[in-house]
C-alpha cells in the first residue's frame, strides 16, 4: 500500500535521469603496500607485526595479552581454549578476552582489514572480544577501496565488516578514548 | 512530516541565547573548528579527491532520477536474501512497523544506534510511550539520552556539552566518581553500562550510511561499534533508511567510503564498515524504507539535489554561523547549512528563518563531499519564503524599499548621497535600534565622502 504510493510520488516527481559514471580504480599500483598498510593501521591506534617475529604463538598470547583467560581462535597456529561448537548464542562469547581470526583481504590505504561472517565464525566475535587479533596474508593486501570492493564478493556472504582499528570515540570533548563499545586492541599480524 | 506543527523556530532568537555564553560560544567554535581542520588534513592524503567528488555526486544524480527503478531493484535483491522489507510512508507509519515487530519479541528493551531518521520520526517518545526502554548506544547519544535532548550535530551529537557535565551526569546516573572528568574514565564506565545493555536488549536497532541495489544488503559505519554490538547479540535487527540512501552497485562504495569519514572527521574510514546482507542463521533481518516527505523534495527542481546528502557533518563544521549558534537554534535533527535547505521543504512556516542563517559564504558548497550547492540553494529558498509571503515585517520593509530604489538609476544616487551624510551625523541609537538586528555586535563603518561614481567623474574631469 505504502509502497506503491511512495513509488508513484517518486515517478512523479523524480529529475531527469543521467548516466551513471565508470568508477576508475585509482590504483598506482607502489611496491610497499605492506608498509602503507601498517602506517595506516597504526595511525588509527592499531598494532601491526610480521607473524614470522612471533617464535611461539602461546608465549607471543601471554606476554601480549596478560592475565588473559578466555580465548577463541578461528586459526590453527594459535590455540585457543573455547570450543566454537559450545557456543549457542551470542552472549556465550562476552567471557571472550582475546579472539584470532583470519581476514581475507587488507587496504594499504586506511589500514583496514575484511572479516566476513565465514572467517568470523560468531558475527559478533570481533566486537565482543576485549581484544582482537587477525592473520593477514601480505599478498591480500589491495591498494584501496576501490581494489578491495573488486576483490570481495558482498552477495556471498551474510556479514563481513571492514576493521580498521580498536573501537574508539571522540565523543566527549573531542578526546580520542580508545575501547568504547568493542574491542579494546586491535592487532593485524602479517604472514608471508 | 505533520504540517499541522507552525510555531515558527526563531533561529536569531536561540542563537542569542547561545552567544550570551561568550566563553562557551568559543569553546563551541573551537570544537567545531578542530574537526574541520582535521577533515582538512585528512583529505590532504588523497590526490583524486576531486575526481572522488565528481563521481559521488554524479552516482547520487542518477539515483535519484532513477530512484523507483532501485528501490525496487534493492527490495527484490533483499527478499532474496531473507531480509524482511517494509515501506513506510511517514514517521508515525514506521514507527507502527518497528512497534508491529517489537510486540512479537516480546521486547522490553531495544537497543538502537545512530540514527537521524529514527529521530526525525520521534521513534524513542513512541516506543517509551508504549512501555518499551529505547537504549541509545553511541557514546555521544546516549549522553544526550541521559540528558533528555536531541542532537546537536549530525555527527558528534553531544558535541556542545563540557566534560565536566558529562562527569556529573554520570556521576548521579552511573555512579561515577563525584567530580570526575576524564575521557578514559567516563568512556569505561560507559563501556560497562552499555555492554550490560546490549546483553539485556531484546531487539536492536540500527541507521544506514547506504543501502546496495544491486545485493539487496546495507552498510553502517561507526566507530565505537555499537552498532555491531547491537545487531549481532539479539535475534532481530530492524535497520531503518530513508529512500534516498540507495547507491546502484557495491562498487560505488569505494567512492562513498573514502569520502564518508574523511569528510567527517578526517579519519581515512570509519573503524567499522558493516555490511549486512542476509540474516544470522536463525535470526530475523528487516528493513524499512521511509519516505517521510522526501518523494516530495524530489519534485522541487532548485532544490531536490539536498536529497545527495550523505550526512557527513562537513558544511555545519564549515558554518560560521552554526559554530556560533549551536545546533540547537535550528530546532531540527539535521542542524546546519543542510538542515536549512532540507526543513524549509518539510514545513515553511516552521522553518522558513532557516534559509536567513547564513552568510552565504559558500563554505558549505565548497566542502560538501556530494557537491550540493548548498549556499545556492540557501539563497533561493529566501525567495521562496518572500513569494509565500512569509517574510518577516524587519526583512520585508527594507527589502521592498531596496527593490524600488536599486530599479531606479536616479533614485539610487539621490539615496546614496543622502546617507553618506546621514550616517556621519546620525546617533547610534538611530542606526542601532531594535529594528536592526544587524547593528548588534557590530558597528557601522564610516561611510566614504564620495560614493564611487563621484570619484570617477572627478578622476576624469
Ligand atoms: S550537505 Fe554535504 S557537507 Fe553537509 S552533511 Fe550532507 S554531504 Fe555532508
Amino acid at each position: 500500500m505504502s509502497k506503491s504510493e511512495i513509488l508513484d510520488r517518486i515517478k512523479r516527481n523524480k529529475p531527469q535521469p543521467s548516466t551513471l559514471p565508470v568508477v576508475p580504480d585509482f590504483a598506482t599500483s607502489p611496491d610497499n603496500l605492506d608498509q602503507l598498510f601498517a602506517g595506516a593501521l597504526r595511525a588509527s591506534k592499531g598494532y601491526c607485526f610480521s607473524l614470522d617475529s612471533i617464535e611461539d604463538p602461546e608465549v607471543w598470547l601471554k606476554r601480549q595479552f596478560p592475565g588473559t583467560r578466555n580465548i577463541a581462535s578461528a586459526v590453527k597456529d594459535f590455540p585457543g581454549n573455547v570450543a566454537f561448537e559450545e557456543i549457542n548464542k551470542p552472549s556465550d562469547l562476552r567471557m571472550i578476552d582475546v579472539a584470532i581470526t583470519h581476514a581475507q583481504l587488507g587496504v594499504a590505504e586506511n589500514g583496514t582489514v575484511w572479516v566476513d561472517e565465514k572467517a568470523a565464525v560468531v558475527r559478533i566475535l570481533p566486537f565482543i572480544t576485549q581484544h582482537l587479533v587477525v592473520v593477514l596474508k601480505k599478498q591480500d593486501i589491495v591498494e584501496n577501496m576501490h581494489l578491495a570492493y573488486q576483490q570481495i564478493s558482498l552477495s556471498d556472504t551474510g556479514f563481513g565488516v571492514f576493521i580498521g582499528g580498536p573501537s574508539k570515540t571522540a565523543d566527549i570533548e573531542q578526546s580520542l578514548v580508545v575501547g568504547a563499545q568493542g574491542a579494546r586492541s586491535h592487532t593485524v599480524l602479517l604472514s608471508g | 512530516m505533520k504540517q499541522t506543527d507552525t510555531v515558527k523556530v526563531d533561529h536569531a532568537r536561540k542563537a542569542r541565547d547561545f552567544i550570551a555564553d561568550k566563553e562557551r560560544t568559543d569553546w563551541h567554535n573551537g570544537a567545531i573548528t578542530y574537526l574541520r581542520e582535521k577533515r582538512d588534513l585528512g583529505v590532504g592524503g588523497v590526490p583524486e579527491w576531486e575526481d572522488l567528488r565528481n563521481l559521488a555526486s554524479q552516482i547520487k544524480t542518477n539515483v535519484l532520477g532513477n530512484l523507483d527503478d532501485y528501490l525496487e531493484e534493492f527490495e527484490k535483491n533483499a527478499l532474496a536474501n531473507g531480509v524482511k522489507v517494509h515501506w513506510a510512508s511517514d514517521g508515525d507509519e514506521h514507527n507502527r512497523i518497528v512497534h508491529d515487530i517489537l510486540k512479537r519479541y516480546d521486547t522490553k528493551m531495544v537497543v538502537k544506534s545512530k540514527s537521524m531518521l529514527t529521530e526525525e520520526c520521534h521513534l524513542n517518545q513512541y516506543l517509551e510511550s508504549n512501555n518499551i526502554e529505547v537504549v541509545d548506544t553511541d557514546l555521544g547519544e546516549r549522553i544526550i539520552q541521559m540528558r533528555h535532548e536531541g542532537p546537536s550535530h549530525i555527527v558528534a551529537p553531544a558535541i556542545h556539552i563540557r566534560k565536566e557535565e558529562v562527569g556529573q551526569l554520570f556521576h548521579e546516573q552511573l555512579n561515577t566518581d563525584e567530580g570526575a572528568a576524564d575521557p578514559q574514565y567516563l568512556t569505561e564506565a560507559a563501556r560497562q553500562h552499555l555492554r550490560q545493555k546490549f546483553l539485556e536488549a531484546d531487539v536492536a536497532l540500527t541507521g544506514v550510511n547506504f543501502a546496495i541495489a544491486e545485493t539487496g544488503g546495507v552498510v553502517v559505519c561507526t566507530n565505537e561499534g555499537n552498532a555491531d554490538m547491537g545487531v549481532h547479540m539479539v535475534p532481530c535487527q530492524i535497520h531503518s533508511m530513508g529512500i534516498e540512501k540507495i547507491i546502484p552497485r557495491a562498487g560505488d562504495l569505494g567512492v562513498f567510503t573514502r569520502l564518508l569519514a574523511r569528510s567527517a572527521t578526517g579519519q581515512p574510514i570509519t573503524i567499522y564498515t558493516s555490511h549486512h546482507q542476509k540474516p544470522k542463521p536463525g535470526g530475523e533481518m528487516h528493513i524499512i524504507i521511509v519516505d517521510n516527505g522526501r518523494s516530495a523534495h524530489l519534485g522541487r527542481d532548485d532544490f531536490y539535489t539536498a536529497l545527495k546528502c550523505i550526512r557527513c557533518g562537513a558544511c555545519m563544521n564549515s558554518c560560521p554561523v552554526y559554530r556560533r549558534s549551536g545546533g540547537y537554534s535550528y530546532g531540527h535533527t539535521v542542524p546546519g547549512p543542510i538542515g536549512s535547505i532540507l526543513t524549509p521543504g518539510f514545513n515553511l512556516k516552521k522553518f522558513k528563518e532557516l534559509p536567513f542563517a547564513s552568510t552565504l559564504c559558500g563554505a558549505c558548497s565548497d566542502v560538501c563531499p556530494v557537491k550540493i550547492n548548498i549556499h545556492e540553494q540557501l539563497y533561493k529558498w529566501r525567495q521562496v519564503v518572500g513569494e509565500k509571503g512569509e517574510l518577516e515585517k524587519s526583512k520585508a520593509m527594507p527589502l521592498h524599499w531596496a527593490g524600488k530604489i536599486l530599479s531606479s538609476h536616479k533614485k539610487y544616487q539621490i539615496v546614496g548621497r543622502l546617507a553618506r551624510k546621514a550616517l556621519r551625523f546620525l546617533p547610534g541609537a538611530i542606526t542601532s535600534n531594535r529594528f536592526n538586528p544587524w547593528s548588534r555586535q557590530r558597528e557601522l563603518p564610516k561611510p566614504p565622502r564620495q560614493s564611487f561614481g563621484e570619484w570617477y567623474k572627478q578622476q576624469n574631469k
